[in-house]
């Protein structure tokens, strides 16, 4: 997995390329909590390039989310591909993350 | 006496999508000269059920620990995701081993942990994992089991169900492609049998993982199965889907499956003539 920053309009955008699983997570996890360390309004998480993800990166995403209750944070999911929004919803998960299709609609709703 | 029912058309539509992640190829096993396991050939792919039920002593269990790598065919070849786990290496095993769950009959939960911990053991001994992430993967495997809000429970403080659902849980730690489940619903009472039996269907069905499951409880592998496999005496009698199974004729089929008595599985399994027992030693 390969993970990237960037920022866009003033929201810090995460870029995931490839598997989030257990061996990979930890990365993910790491970048996420550098945001909601500092308190970061909005993060996206651009999911277009992950093909897989199993419970351990669900997990992270619901970590970065509890993290950023407390300053009324949100983590946006941004183009995930249906395999990947499936495990969010057998998870019922879904209603914690607001999805969209693109990182341009993530940042600028 | 043997009877082998073709697969053919028969494998379910949900089975033919899936790539084959269980292979067994003639294997056959003897321990002190006595054969348990001869020329037995099986194939499970993901997504799919595969019940090898057969009487105590039918080698099935035997069956299952060849398949899982705990012991070696004396002949033939067991491919886990098309590696032949005879020929490899213990680091590479050890990552075979790390892509599938085994549920044991007994639940085989540590007593000194509570079910928190027995589900977390696999995630803080084989992942570099958080504590905060491994919280979050706990609770959400013992929701798939129907157990969140228990995780602080004693092992002794648990009905039989309930330590099988954890031993489930333990097995879903680290989402596993395939569950290796022995005799998962022994012991248990006919509601909790079909709360197991209906456990394991969703996660084949909406996990996608392939699954073994050795049992001798009819009801719940008909319940369970894609595909069914009998042995007797360590050789396959029949194979088949649950409907060509069910609708065997084949004497000794029926006979376990209706568990009846009477019928071509005798009663008694010594080889030697009672009285030549007797007086001859």
């Amino acid at each position: 997995m390969k993970l990237s920053n960037r920022t866009v309009s003033g929201v810090p955008v995460v870029d995931i390329e490839g598997d989030v699983d257990m061996y990979t997570s930890p990365g993910l996890r790491e970048q996420l909590a550098r945001f909601t360390s500092k308190q970061q309004k909005r993060i996206v998480v651009n999911l277009e390039g992950v093909e897989f993800m199993d419970s351990s990166g669900i997990a992270t995403l619901v970590q970065a989310y509890k993290e950023a209750q407390p300053f009324n944070g949100e983590v946006c999911l941004a183009s995930p591909a249906g395999n990947v929004l499936r495990v969010l919803k057998l998870s019922n998960l879904t209603s914690l993350f607001p999805v969209f299709d693109s990182v341009d609609e993530a940042v600028n709703s | 006496m043997k009877t082998r029912f073709s697969g053919g058309s028969s494998v379910s539509e949900k089975a033919q999508l899936g790539v084959e992640v269980v292979r067994a190829d003639h294997i056959s096993k003897a321990f002190d000269g006595r054969m348990v396991l001869s020329d037995v050939s099986l194939s499970v792919r993901k997504g799919e059920t595969l019940v090898v039920m057969g009487r105590s002593g039918s080698g099935k269990t035997t069956c299952l620990r060849i398949l899982m790598g705990q012991e070696t065919a004396d002949t033939g070849q067991v491919l886990l995701f098309d590696q032949n786990i005879a020929t490899l290496k213990k680091k590479d095993l050890n990552g075979i081993r790390r892509r599938f769950g085994v549920v044991f009959q007994s639940g085989a939960l540590l007593n000194s942990l509570n079910v928190f911990e027995n589900v977390a053991l696999p995630l803080r001994k084989l992942t570099e994992l958080d504590r905060a992430v491994i919280e979050i993967v706990v609770k959400l495997k013992l929701e798939q089991v129907g157990l969140r809000g228990f995780e602080y429970l004693m092992p002794a403080q648990l009905s039989g169900g309930m330590r099988k659902r954890v031993g489930i849980a333990r097995a879903l730690a680290l989402d596993p492609e395939i569950i290796f489940y022995d005799e998962p619903t022994s012991g248990l009472d006919p509601v909790m049998t079909a709360v197991i039996s209906q456990l394991i269907r969703e996660i084949s069905s909406s996990l996608g993982v392939a699954s073994v499951v050795v049992t001798h409880d009819m009801e719940s592998a008909f319940s369970v199965a894609d595909q069914m496999l009998m042995l007797y005496l360590g050789e396959v009698v029949a194979r088949g889907t649950p409907e060509e199974i069910r609708g065997t004729d084949e004497e000794l089929v029926r006979q376990f499956v209706d568990g009846k008595a009477e019928g071509p599985i005798p009663l008694r399994q010594a080889t030697t003539d009672l009285l030549e027992d007797l007086l001859g030693g």
